[in-house]
């Protein structure tokens, strides 16, 4: 059958309120959704970043991809592992994935989206080059985030370019001029900060902290990485 | 036609021309001592002309119908209003007690207001109930005596306390009010005391500490205005932060008294 007039089924299907069951060619949803997998699309009246939309790109392309924001009108996707970004209209949204193999598909995981727009944003920094955003800290911190796969070799650091304010040794406040933000962080937070003030590994973070605090390394390792994806999504600490 | 100008300390001054005695009576009694007619520079005029029933008011370049002209001035009034540079605009009351200031801040209807009349009518003097004006730089508080309005059920709370008060009753419906003028007013600045996030409740009476970060966070949500969010803004609020702040839950408004007689 004709691409176009498939595309046309999908969407007459899926805006009668019935749902569709597709299936997944590429790896640009991995691992969230493989080749091969089948995944159920309805339709729904709103979309919400995190969800995994199915819609008509350049070219007549259906992709399968996240939704990370929505702005001006605009929904902009990107495949959780892809570093290009997709920006279309409502129309051009055929309707979300529900089920994976019959199984619900859960919320992304908390940095996710964050996390996933750095990597686009390197990505443009970088000159749409794949290889050398590969080679960036943000993007194999992502990896790592996503694929839950530890990598010994990444480097953390304080990020300089914020604004820190410090009230007191209990309460600062970090600004970002560039969006606006502000963090704020209790004697913890500020510890640790102040142990990513010279560029280290996860180990020799840990090591630090384990120096201030009268714990193991394993036993702060868990609130430490939690710890570090909140501060590399909202760029407290940079990675390399 | 009567020009008449809402001229306070420290923000936008607005002139309001209105052909209702009534409306201009109700004009004093919901400003005070703030509106006056003599001429001062006004960034915007409000018209007021009344058209039977109805009222025609022109502001900001609109024109609307409206019944209740006293809500649109105040709503357009707090739309429109900058404050100086030089201070920060609470959301919250104010009083006095030996020399210094005690802030309460809380959202609407979170009980400021009758806790204000309260203490005022305990012997603290009255700074504002509504717009704390703070000083940027030394924290003290500027005076901002507006009367006192309340609603229905802050006079019913007062009077369960023992406190009558000589009221002027001016709206109706959900925008009934109670003005009062309290006679101990502060009229010169003072260092600030403490600031106080409240909380009315049922049961409780408790002074709780607060971390930085969570004074940091009430003090972000306190603002009567919307405030550009920089860094100079965000070292502000952190200089303010180390301040002696405390949430304070209370369901006996004597237990406030003694709050804050006790320091």
């Amino acid at each position: 059958m004709d691409n176009n007039l498939a595309h046309k089924i999908l969407f007459a299907h899926l805006s009668s309120g019935k749902p569709v069951t597709l299936k997944v060619k590429g790896i640009s949803m991995n691992p969230t959704l493989s080749e091969n997998d089948e995944v159920t699309v309805e339709s729904a009246d709103e979309y919400f970043p995190g969800d995994i939309l199915v819609f008509l790109y350049k070219n007549n392309e259906l992709l399968i991809h996240r939704l990370l924001f929505i702005k001006n009108g605009r929904y902009y996707c990107k495949g959780d592992n892809a570093m290009r970004l997709e920006d279309v209209d409502r129309t051009q949204i055929a309707g979300k994935a529900v089920l994976r193999n019959g199984v619900p598909i859960p919320e992304p995981p908390e940095h996710l989206i964050e996390l996933s727009y750095l990597v686009n944003r390197r990505f443009r920094k970088n000159g749409y080059s794949s290889d050398l955003t590969k080679q960036s800290g943000i993007y194999r911190f992502y990896k790592k985030y996503i694929d839950k796969k530890e990598d010994k070799t990444m480097i953390y650091q304080k990020n300089d370019s914020l604004d820190y304010i410090q009230a007191d040794e209990t309460g600062l406040a970090v600004f970002d001029a560039e969006s606006g933000n502000t963090y704020l962080f209790d004697e913890t937070g500020i510890d640790i900060l102040k142990c990513l003030e010279t560029p280290c590994t996860l180990d020799e973070l840990l090591d630090r902290l384990c120096e201030i605090y009268d714990a193991t390394p394993d036993f702060i390792r868990a609130d430490v990485e939690e710890f570090l994806e909140q501060t590399v999504a909202n760029k407290v600490v940079i990675v390399s | 036609m009567k020009n008449l100008y809402f001229h306070a300390p420290y923000q936008t001054c607005f002139r309001i021309n209105c052909d209702c005695d009534e409306i201009n009576a109700n004009l004093y009694l919901h400003f005070g001592k703030y509106i006056s007619e003599n001429k001062f520079p006004a960034e915007y005029e409000i018209s007021i002309t009344q058209n039977g029933e109805q009222y025609v008011m022109e502001s900001g370049g609109t024109v609307r119908e409206t019944s209740n002209p006293l809500l649109e001035i105040d709503r357009f009034i707090f739309e429109k209003t900058k404050y100086d540079n030089s201070v920060f605009a609470i959301h919250g009351a104010a009083v006095e007690y030996n020399g210094k200031a005690y802030l309460f801040s809380a959202a609407t209807t979170g009980g400021k207001t009758t806790l204000a009349t309260y203490l005022t009518n305990r012997g603290m003097g009255y700074i504002t109930d509504d717009c704390i004006l703070l000083d940027r730089e030394n924290f003290c508080i500027y005076p901002y005596n507006t009367p006192i309005h309340l609603r229905p059920g802050g006079v019913e709370a007062l009077k369960k306390c023992g406190i009558s008060l000589r009221l002027k009753e001016y709206g109706s419906g959900i925008y009934q009010r109670f003005t009062y003028n309290p006679e101990n007013c502060v009229t010169q600045k003072i260092p600030l005391g403490k600031i106080f996030f409240i909380s009315r409740n049922e049961n409780e009476n408790k002074v709780e500490k607060m971390t930085t970060v969570e004074k940091f966070t009430e003090l972000m949500k306190s603002p009567i205005t919307l405030y550009d969010t920089n860094a100079e803004y965000i070292r502000f609020i952190s200089r303010l932060a180390v301040q002696q702040c405390f949430i304070l839950k209370y369901s006996d408004l004597d237990f406030v008294k003694e709050v804050i007689r006790n320091g």
